[in-house]
C-alpha cells in the first residue's frame, strides 16, 4: 500500500512543478505547445527513473559531504547516454526530443528527487517515486503545453500528429505561445489544483 | 587530511565508472549516429529533388554541393547548404536550385535550428517552407521587404533570416557558376 502512494504522490499530491514548484524553468520554457511539452516529458522519465535508481543503488557508500557532486556526475552521465543512445537507434524520436535532453541537465527535479527521496530511501521505493515524478511532470507539462497551444496557436498536436485544429478563422492569442501565457496558465493550473485538493 | 583522500578518492572512482561507461557508449553508438546522420542527408536530398536517382558531389567555391542527376544522367538541380543566423544561432537549412535558377525546395528540420518553440520553430513547417518554390531573384525576399514570402506573424527575425539566406545563397550560386 505505502508502495502505491509512493508512486501517487508525485502525479498529485505533490506534483513536482505545481505543488513542489521545481523544474518551473524547463516546465515554462519547453511548453509552449502540447508536442514539446510531452516530449520533454519523456526525456525526463527517461533520466529520472535511471537517475533515481543509480543513486539510491550507490547512497551506501556516498559519503554526505560529496553528494551533491556525486549526483551531478550520476545525472549528467545519464543525459549523456539517453542522448547517445536515442540518436544512435531512434532517429525520429530524436528529431522530436534531440534538443531537449540537453535541456534535462538543468532540470531541478532529478537532482531534487535524487537529494530528496532516492539518498535516502530503497531501489524500489525510489523507481517508483521516481515514475510517479515523471508522470506528475507528465501530465502538467501536456496539459499547460495543450491549453498554450490551443489558445496561442489554434491546435493540439502530440506525438506529432494534430489532434486538435481550429482553423484559419480562428485568431489565436499570441501571448499565450510567449513567456507571460506560461506565467498566467500555470497561475491558473496551480489554483485549480489547490481548490481541488481542499474539497 | 584522511578524510579529504578518502572523499576525492571515492569522487575519483565515481568520475572513472562515468567517464568508462560514456567512453564505451560513445564508441558504440558513434557508428551508427554517424550511419544516421548520412541517411538523413540523403534523405532531405531525396526530400529536395525526388526525381533525382543518383547525386554527385563536387566542390565550387569552397562550398560542397551535390548535383541530383536523373536515369540518363542530366543534371537536374544542385543542393547545397546555408546558415543564416536566425533569432536564436544559426538555422542549419538546404536548399535545392533548379538548372533555370529556381528554388526546388527548402528544407529545415527542427533539429536544424534553435528557434523559439511555438514561434520561430515554424520555419520548420512546409506552409513557410514552400512559400519559396518556384520563386528566384528578389521574390525570395519577405513580402515587407520588397519580395513576396509570407513572414510567420510574431518571428519576422526567424522568418528573415531564412528568406534572406535562402536569396544570398541563391546570388552565391549563381556568381559560383558563372565563375567557374
Amino acid at each position: 500500500m505505502s508502495l502505491w502512494k509512493e508512486f501517487t504522490t508525485g502525479i498529485i499530491k505533490e506534483n513536482p512543478v505545481i505543488v513542489l514548484m521545481i523544474g518551473l524553468c524547463p516546465a515554462l520554457a519547453v511548453s509552449s505547445s502540447a508536442n514539446d511539452a510531452f516530449g520533454m516529458s519523456i526525456a525526463v522519465l527517461f533520466v529520472l527513473l535511471a537517475s533515481n535508481i543509480i543513486v539510491s543503488m550507490v547512497r551506501n557508500h556516498t559519503p554526505d559531504a560529496i553528494r551533491i557532486p556525486i549526483f551531478i556526475v550520476i545525472i549528467s552521465t545519464f543525459v549523456t547516454l539517453v542522448d547517445y543512445v536515442i540518436h544512435a537507434f531512434d532517429m525520429e524520436l530524436y528529431a522530436s526530443l534531440g534538443v531537449f535532453i540537453p535541456l534535462i541537465v538543468v532540470n531541478c527535479i532529478i537532482l531534487g528527487r535524487a537529494e530528496a527521496f532516492a539518498y535516502k530511501n530503497n531501489i524500489l521505493s525510489s523507481a517508483l517515486d521516481g515514475l510517479g515524478m515523471a508522470i506528475g511532470f507528465m501530465l502538467t507539462m501536456t496539459i499547460l503545453g495543450g491549453i498554450r497551444e490551443l489558445i496561442g496557436n489554434g491546435t493540439f498536436t502530440i506525438l506529432n500528429y494534430q489532434l486538435i485544429n481550429l482553423g484559419e478563422n480562428f485568431q489565436p492569442a499570441l501571448a499565450f505561445i510567449m513567456p507571460p501565457g506560461a506565467f498566467l496558465t500555470i497561475a491558473f493550473m496551480m489554483a485549480a489544483h489547490r481548490k481541488w485538493l481542499k474539497k | 587530511m584522511g578524510d579529504t583522500l578518502k572523499l576525492g578518492l571515492v569522487l575519483t572512482v565515481i568520475c572513472v565508472i562515468a567517464a568508462g561507461s560514456l567512453a564505451k557508449v560513445y564508441e558504440i553508438t558513434k557508428v551508427r549516429i554517424d550511419r544516421n546522420m548520412v541517411e538523413l542527408e540523403e534523405k532531405k536530398r531525396k526530400e529536395i529533388i525526388p526525381q533525382a536517382v543518383a547525386f554527385e558531389e563536387k566542390k565550387i567555391d569552397g562550398k560542397t554541393i551535390f548535383i541530383g542527376k536523373d536515369a540518363e544522367g542530366k543534371a537536374i538541380g544542385s543542393i547545397f547548404k546555408i546558415a543564416p543566423r536566425g533569432y536564436a544561432g544559426p538555422v542549419n537549412a538546404m536548399i535545392g536550385i533548379d538548372e533555370g535558377g529556381k528554388v526546388m525546395a527548402v528544407s529545415i528540420t527542427k533539429l536544424d535550428q534553435a528557434e523559439t518553440p511555438g514561434l520561430g520553430t515554424k520555419v520548420t513547417e512546409l506552409k513557410f517552407r514552400d512559400q519559396f518554390k518556384s520563386k528566384e531573384g528578389n521574390d525570395l525576399k519577405l513580402k515587407k521587404d520588397g519580395g513576396s514570402v509570407d513572414a510567420i506573424t510574431a518571428a519576422t527575425i526567424s522568418s528573415r533570416a531564412v528568406a534572406n539566406g535562402v536569396h544570398e545563397g541563391m546570388e552565391w550560386y549563381k556568381k559560383a557558376v558563372a565563375s567557374q
